[in-house]
């Protein structure tokens, strides 16, 4: 790998609900904002990574709208993906290492307007023996909270700390007085899924575009590993994919400034700060995380454009981004961008 | 493309309307065991797993790379996912091409399948239009009006599409994998099958179909260790907006750009003469020759004249899908990476009764959307 890759721009936005803005009206001002930031013209961009869950919006081929926004006039080389915008960064951050292009677009999308997404997220499951039995995707985090009380590792009280570490205006008492939502896990626990959001990075191969970057975030590392699709198969109380993806980055024991984390439940941000293993983090998710607002499909990137964001302006020299999909954590993607010092 | 990939195995299923006697995972497992055997390498060899699929709506599995990590022998492996339409399997082995050749892995594992036994193709790939009547016209509508256009355009006659079909049954007869094989079909049967969407007959049509298939990629250095690696000499993925003043639905072109990023790299600068055989995406066979011309493999609206005089057949000066291509069998997500598949066999000499003789250079392809996206490659026996 002789070609080096950065992020050189980063934007997104995040509303509650929806206001009945189409995939491509979310977008469009989004991409725009990133590509201002990072200097770059809609013609330079040769590679177009977009990623969203259909699921969610509930149109079939939504990438074949959003594409009537995107810059691909003259046309580029485009991938989609049904899941989080994070899979399609690392898709993007390979063609550009491959020497397909010398920019590229990484976008994700998402609508909140199926009817009940924790309910749409259970069709992720095998879809033969379990998704048929109907649970949602907070019962199956629930299993896995459940099994690190039971494995002794973390308490409620534990779960309820980092609830109100993300969330503005609510105590450790106030949290463990909610009802359950699905025992262990309370309201407070489980991230507000009902948001409209987009997000745009602009990657670029070390050459003229990164140049003129004032502080180009380069990506020194990615790694991403899925676990088996069986539940009774994986060890719920840890993150071995996790693990295996922060061991080949070098990064359990180092010392990074920024650990942002794509932790729907509250007891996952500890589960997956477990598994990076850092000996010491400066910030852990100073982006608030996703508790407050998880937009499906987006949040993994926003996740990486905030660690990203913040080695561009100078906040980290080393910062990492997590992305991750599927039932309990099945499939996680890490991210290492440093910065020049 | 910055270092060497080659195809080392290749697997598929059987094509059938109903794949009843296995799941999702037997499935995908059936074509990826037959890559793997092929290639001589065992699950532990695979690096890195990509999975083309699309619409994922279709089965009503999000995200099918989850449930079928194990299938896939993916588990504590990266996955990759390409989901882009009818290119979805040509946009796959893409990403499969960009592992290798970026450095980042040696052996990577692509499979692609579509199960439309469990799903409902035609009514689910067309949305409705906001504010617009329901026309319940599936995909051959929208290909009806290519394909009118087509014939305005060049004045094609009208038994084009029979003898382009009967050309692409003859071979799928010859191909032990395919789904629908009619021994003995006349030019007159075709043309006399039921009109779908006019000029597109029954005849004329591809199947709804179960199967998957599945390619091991390989870096330079494990490709040379094995005895009959096809090269992949050019790969490239090109697509453009549906909805724009630019877009022409009969000669895109994402289509152009794509065949001349692939001649390019591999060194054509005359495709029709220079590439020994093409499996081209062609889901109704009145679009043979328009895919034909708009990837520069034969002349601006005189591509019927080769289909008139049977130059694409198996022993003519460009064969086209001696598989018997989509008219054999069209497992949506899948049907791209078979193009891509059995280009490769054919370079390796490996495609059995329907392997045209000699053939060193390889074109295949695949395409989808409203033609708007398009994925192509050129495998050659021999790596420059």
């Amino acid at each position: 790998m002789s070609r080096r890759v950065a992020v050189i721009g980063y934007a997104d936005a995040v509303s509650g609900g929806s206001d009945g803005s189409s995939d491509a009206e979310l977008l469009a001002p989004v991409a725009d904002r990133a590509l201002a930031a990072a200097g770059t013209a809609r013609g330079d961009v040769g590679v177009l990574c977009t990623a969203g869950y259909e699921f969610g919006s509930g149109v079939i081929g939504s990438m074949m709208d959003v594409l009537d926004v995107l810059p691909c006039w003259p046309p580029v080389t485009h991938t989609h993906l049904e899941g989080d915008g994070g899979f399609a960064f690392a898709e993007a951050w390979v063609r550009l290492l491959s020497g397909e292009a010398d920019v590229a677009l990484v976008c994700a999308f998402s609508r909140p307007l199926a009817a009940d997404l924790d309910q749409v997220l259970g069709l992720q499951l095998d879809p033969y023996l379990v998704a048929p039995l109907g649970p949602g995707a907070r019962h199956i985090a629930a299993l896995q909270a459940r099994a690190l009380l039971a494995a002794g590792r973390y308490s409620e009280r534990d779960f309820a700390t980092v609830a109100c570490a993300r969330r503005r205006g609510l105590s450790v008492e106030q949290v463990l007085a909610q009802p359950y939502l699905a025992s262990p896990l309370r309201a407070a626990d489980c991230s507000t899924t009902n948001c409209s959001a987009a997000a745009v990075a602009v990657l670029a191969v070390e050459g003229p575009a990164t140049r003129a970057a004032e502080r180009p975030a380069w990506i020194a590392g990615l790694d991403q590993r899925v676990e088996s699709g069986a539940l009774g198969l994986r060890d719920l109380t840890v993150s071995a994919s996790t693990r295996t993806a922060a061991a080949r980055l070098g990064l359990p024991g180092s010392a990074i400034d920024v650990l942002e984390l794509h932790a729907p439940y509250s007891h996952q941000e500890l589960l997956l700060a477990d598994a990076v293993g850092a000996a010491a983090i400066g910030a852990l998710n100073p982006s608030g995380g996703v508790l407050p607002a998880d937009p499906l499909g987006v949040s993994g990137l926003i996740r990486i454009g905030a660690a990203a964001s913040a080695v561009m302006r100078g906040d980290a020299d080393r910062a990492v981004g997590h992305a991750s999909n599927g039932p309990a954590l099945q499939h996680n993607l890490l991210c290492l961008l440093e910065g020049e010092r | 493309m910055t270092g060497a990939c080659a195809v080392i195995g290749v697997g598929q299923t059987r094509y059938a309307a109903a794949r009843s006697d296995v799941t999702l995972g037997g499935l995908v497992r059936e074509a990826a065991q037959g890559a793997l055997d092929d290639a001589g390498i065992g699950w532990r060899g695979v690096d890195a797993v990509v999975l083309g699929k699309a619409p994922d709506m279709l089965e009503g599995v999000m995200s099918p790379e989850l449930y079928l990590a194990d299938a896939l022998g993916a588990v504590g492996k990266p996955v990759h996912r390409a989901y882009t339409s009818g290119s979805a399997g040509g946009v796959a082995a893409s990403i499969g091409v960009g592992l290798v050749s970026s450095g980042l892995h040696a052996r990577v594992l692509v499979v692609c399948f579509e199960k439309q036994s469990e799903a409902r193709a035609a009514g689910a790939t067309l949305q409705p239009l906001p504010f617009e009547a329901p026309w319940h016209g599936g995909t051959g509508s929208l290909f009806s009006a290519v394909c009118r256009e087509y014939i305005a355009r060049s004045g094609a006659p009208a038994d084009t599409g029979d003898l382009a079909a009967l050309k692409e049954r003859r071979n799928a007869v010859l191909n032990p994998y395919a789904q629908i094989r009619k021994p003995g079909l006349t030019v007159a049967d075709i043309g006399s099958s039921k009109m779908l969407w006019d000029p597109i007959r029954l005849l004329h049509s591809s199947p709804s179909s179960d199967g998957a298939c599945a390619v091991v990629l390989a870096d330079e250095a494990t490709a040379r260790r094995h005895t009959r690696p096809a090269w992949v000499l050019g790969c490239a993925v090109r697509s453009e907006p549906a909805v724009s003043p630019w877009h022409d639905n009969v000669d895109p072109r994402a289509g152009r750009d794509c065949a001349a990023a692939v001649y390019r790299q591999a060194g054509i600068a005359d495709p029709a003469r220079e590439i020994d055989v093409a499996e081209l995406f062609v889901p109704y066979s009145w679009l043979e020759p328009v895919i034909m011309e708009n990837l520069d493999l034969a002349e601006r609206n005189a591509g019927w004249r080769l289909i008139q005089r049977d130059a694409t057949a198996m022993d003519g000066p460009l064969p086209v899908n001696p598989s018997g291509g989509l008219l054999g069998a069209n497992p949506i997500g899948a049907a791209g990476l078979v193009r891509f598949a059995e280009a490769a066999l054919q370079v390796r000499g490996a495609a059995g009764e329907h392997q045209v003789d000699g053939a060193r250079v390889a074109l295949g392809h695949a395409a989808g959307g409203y033609s708007n996206c398009v994925a192509a490659w050129i495998v050659g026996r021999d790596l420059p």
